[in-house]
């Protein structure tokens, strides 16, 4: 399915839209920063997420569970930053 | 940027080889270890995931009272031990009722939220009774950490995983990968403070 819609895509982009066959491997380049990024902002959130309950199990002394931050939604939150940061770096340029 | 770069493409790596390949299912077979069903003094059946605010149980949660069942159906134990949190080993005793166990070779104890307060407290309620072999039932990935505490509250352990060759599909691959991470962390913790 994906090959099928990536082609399909190629072909209308360099048709249709007239883009350059050569500037996807930059486009993909950038992609792969992108997806960096996401990574970084997860660890970030995971560990931001990790320390506050941590701390709250300290300063409250009651159990706090850290399975709280393990939430498949906090993946696709920290690909929002990330596509949120990298536009707003590529306009500063 | 070059380091974002190869990380996101280390990251893409990863998901692929995650996804798309039986590595996960592996690392979970090899963690499930190979089970020893033999004649036990107790059949016990570790909390998993709780239950919802209808009593609901989580998928794992179920799984692990079934394979209990299954276990005390196959007459391996006289007593099925249900813990976990109350909202959990309540339901569980609903269910295990439901499906033929009688209430008093049903054992709950306290609610415990941790693998480590279940061992304290089994051994609390087990100890008493004399009864020392354990079929222990758990997720595969959760085997050797909840094994490990169970032979150190001085319980003979026979493994009863609810499963070994995990998920076929890429999405529920990519979950078990999260929770082989989860419980990996949760395996280094322990040894980092000593526990293990």
């Amino acid at each position: 399915m994906v090959v099928l819609t990536s082609a399909v895509a190629y072909f209308l982009a360099t048709r249709a839209l007239r883009l350059e066959p050569r500037s996807l491997r930059s486009a993909i380049t950038e992609a792969l920063e992108l997806f960096g990024l996401s990574i970084v902002f997860l660890v970030a959130n995971l560990a931001v997420g990790i320390c506050f309950i941590l701390g709250a199990r300290a300063l409250s002394g009651r159990f706090l569970s850290v399975y709280w931050v393990n939430d498949s939604t906090l993946g696709l939150m920290s690909f929002l930053q990330a596509i949120v940061f990298h536009c707003w770096r590529r306009r500063a340029r | 940027m070059r380091s974002l770069r190869a990380l996101g493409l280390a990251g893409l790596l990863v998901f692929a080889i995650v996804a798309f390949t039986p590595l996960a299912n592996r690392i979970n077979a090899w963690m499930a270890g190979m089970p020893t069903l033999e004649a036990s003094d107790a059949i016990v059946v570790l909390g998993r995931g709780g239950a919802d605010a209808d009593g609901v149980l989580t998928n794992r949660s179920l799984r692990r009272v079934l394979t209990g069942i299954s276990l005390y159906d196959r007459t391996l134990a006289p007593v099925l031990v249900l813990s976990g949190s109350k909202a959990e080993t309540d339901a569980r005793r609903i269910l295990a009722r439901g499906l033929g166990v009688p209430d008093s070779a049903i054992l709950t104890g306290h609610p415990a939220l941790t693998t480590r307060e279940e061992a304290a407290e089994i051994e609390r309620l087990l100890r008493p009774l004399g009864r020392s072999r354990i079929l222990l039932v758990a997720d595969p990935i959760d085997m050797p950490r909840a094994s490990a505490l169970m032979k150190q509250a001085g319980f003979v352990v026979h493994p009863a995983p609810t499963a070994s060759s995990g998920p076929s599909n890429p999405e529920s691959r990519l979950s078990l990968a999260r929770d082989l991470t989860i419980e990996l962390c949760a395996w280094a913790y322990h040894r980092l403070v000593g526990v293990l």
